[in-house]
């Protein structure tokens, strides 16, 4: 099984990877049980290394050919996993110039499923601007006068400053212009610990977040078999310091994800669910 | 695994050569380009009919940002001009936030692309917005009897004639009484040419609805006017719509922006829908150079 990853730079996608090996490997996914894995997994190593200091994942390099490829066993059932992770800012490359990677449109036309991914923080900021900026002088000092401040020009519009749920639309759009098959695909919005208690599940998250993005699958539901995940792979944000039981957990167990409807779920639930969309 | 296409989809491309394959929506659509949407599934070819600054592009960016702002039962369902579109929003975002509008754009050299496409699913059912986007300068010559009708194969063409009035002309007591004039000097050139034809539908849109609202002298202006001038247009059009809109307003507006009520005008069926292709937009040679140039400027 083919499945693709997409995303922006920084969306999560090597941070799922490499905390789902560490799942895998470490036997916290009772449906899938690792058999043979057939390529280097070094970086996926080196990974859970850096989760284990609490440091998030380096970038990909552009040029990197990294990928999860290994044989699992769901019950009965043999499964070769090939997941290519390719690096964000290649696909940001592409949106911005307009023209497709040719690796990407190959690997498009052959994948069985995909997994989106979107920041949560990233699309909550995006939903909330800074405020005008504020005017001076009214201070009440001797000869202040309100004197408004002068605002920044905005930078001429280029593609690169559409925000994430256009360019996620953007992106999709593209690829169903070049695919005829229904292409089933797993949204997952990382860094799911930053949206506010009580989280909303995440299929309800995106209706009310990231509406045009749901809109657009709604809309193109039989082309783009859907269903939207909430994944933390870090467990909370380094920067600020992971919190009680958070700081002794193993990588693998401080990662978590939310199903569809809300509920804690493995972090194999995407690929099981791929899995099925195509069987 | 084959399937019947979906109404309103377009097959995928299938390219054999290695050249470079660009991405979907980055320009605007050529009248080819927006022939084959409409062969694919149920659309609307829209004008907008106003002088310049009456609105018309930000009636067209707030079609597309009110998708992405207000969740309704209204679906996104795509767009080959989706960066078009993001363009037009892009700086009304900013001056939202506090910047200043960015500067233009070097203009382009003249070309055919003059289409916004926006995909909505509405009940099930998807279709085809194809809006055009002529500078206003065109319509200003039209009302002048400078160029013909004829000259203009997309008016002749629409489904969905949307006539401007701009609230913000309104509210200058020295160029409102131009309005009028030029209303109806444009239902006058209409009629002079059939127009609207048999199937497709006329609308009269008060633009910048914010504006004239928040001013009791305009407000008392318009108000003395607007039966009249919508019974005009209903001569033209029995069925003729008239919608107050506010696409520009800012959130503090309290009333709603009409952009929902002029989106299902637009959506609704039309009398007959034949859906013939979309004609090349020719100038004739005599057209007067200010419209030429006004042309090569917005495209």
């Amino acid at each position: 099984m083919r499945f693709m990853l997409l995303g922006e730079q920084a969306t999560g996608k090597s941070s799922l990877l490499v905390a789902l090996y560490g799942a895998l490997v470490n036997r916290r996914i009772e449906d899938l049980r690792i058999v043979r894995t057939i390529d280097d997994v070094e970086f996926l190593s080196r990974g859970l290394l850096a989760f284990g200091r609490q440091e998030s994942l380096r970038r990909t390099e552009i040029d990197s050919d990294a990928r999860l490829l290994m044989e699992l066993a769901r019950a009965d059932q043999l499964v070769t996993l090939d997941i290519p992770d390719r690096s964000g800012e290649l696909l940001k490359h592409m949106l911005d110039a307009r023209v497709w990677d040719s690796g990407l449109l190959a690997q498009i036309r052959l994948a069985e499923g995909a997994m989106l991914f979107l920041r949560a923080d990233q699309l909550i900021a995006e939903a909330s601007p800074p405020p005008p900026p504020a005017s001076f002088g009214e201070s009440g000092e001797p000869f202040a006068e309100t004197v408004a401040v002068q605002a920044p020009p905005a930078p001429p519009w280029s593609p690169a400053l559409m925000p994430a749920d256009a360019r996620a639309v953007d992106l999709l759009q593209s690829l169903l212009d070049r695919r005829s098959e229904p292409l089933p695909l797993a949204i997952i919005i990382s860094a799911w610990d930053s949206v506010s208690e009580p989280a909303p599940s995440p299929r309800d998250w995106l209706s009310e977040s990231v509406r045009l993005l749901d809109q657009y699958l709604e809309s193109n539901a039989e082309r783009l078999p859907h269903a939207v995940f909430g994944v933390s792979a870090q467990g909370g944000d380094f920067s600020s310091g992971l919190a009680g039981e958070l700081i002794r957990a193993d990588p693998w167990d401080r990662a978590y994800l939310v199903g569809p409807d809300g509920l804690r779920e493995t972090l194999a639930s995407p690929i099981l669910w791929l899995l099925d969309s195509k069987t | 695994m084959t399937e019947e296409p979906q109404a309103g989809i377009i097959e995928p491309r299938v390219e054999a050569d290695d050249s470079p394959k660009p991405l979907l929506g980055s320009e605007l659509l050529n009248p080819a380009e927006a022939s084959q949407l409409l062969s694919g599934g149920p659309g609307r070819v829209v004008a907008w009919l106003g002088e310049r600054g009456s609105g018309k592009t930000t009636l067209t960016a707030r079609l597309y940002e009110r998708q992405r702002l207000v969740g309704e039962e209204v679906l996104f369902a795509g767009s080959w001009t989706l960066l078009a579109f993001e363009a037009l929003a892009y700086g009304r975002r900013g001056t939202a936030r506090g910047l200043q509008a960015p500067s233009e754009q070097s203009p382009r050299e003249a070309d055919e692309r003059q289409m916004y496409h926006l995909a909505l699913r509405e009940g099930g059912d998807r279709r085809n917005l194809l809006i055009a986007d002529l500078p206003g300068e065109v319509f200003r010559a039209l009302a002048d009897n400078q160029i013909a009708i004829t000259s203009i194969p997309i008016v002749r063409r629409a489904d969905k004639l949307a006539l401007l009035v701009d609230g913000a002309c309104l509210r200058d007591p020295l160029r409102r009484a131009s309005v009028s004039t030029r209303l109806h000097q444009l239902i006058e050139r209409l009629a002079a040419d059939a127009l609207p034809h048999p199937g497709s539908e006329l609308a009269l849109v008060v633009t910048k609805w914010d504006l004239i609202a928040e001013d009791p002298d305009t407000l008392a202006y318009w108000q003395e006017r607007e039966h009249q001038l919508a019974a005009d247009v209903r001569e033209l059009h029995p069925e003729a719509v008239h919608v107050r809109v506010a696409a520009g307003a800012p959130a503090s507006f309290p009333q709603d922006d009409g952009v929902g009520a002029l989106r299902s005008w637009l959506l609704a069926t039309p009398g007959a829908t034949t859906d013939p292709p979309v004609e090349r937009y020719d100038w004739p040679d005599d057209a007067p150079e200010p419209i030429r140039r006004a042309w090569r400027r917005r495209a």
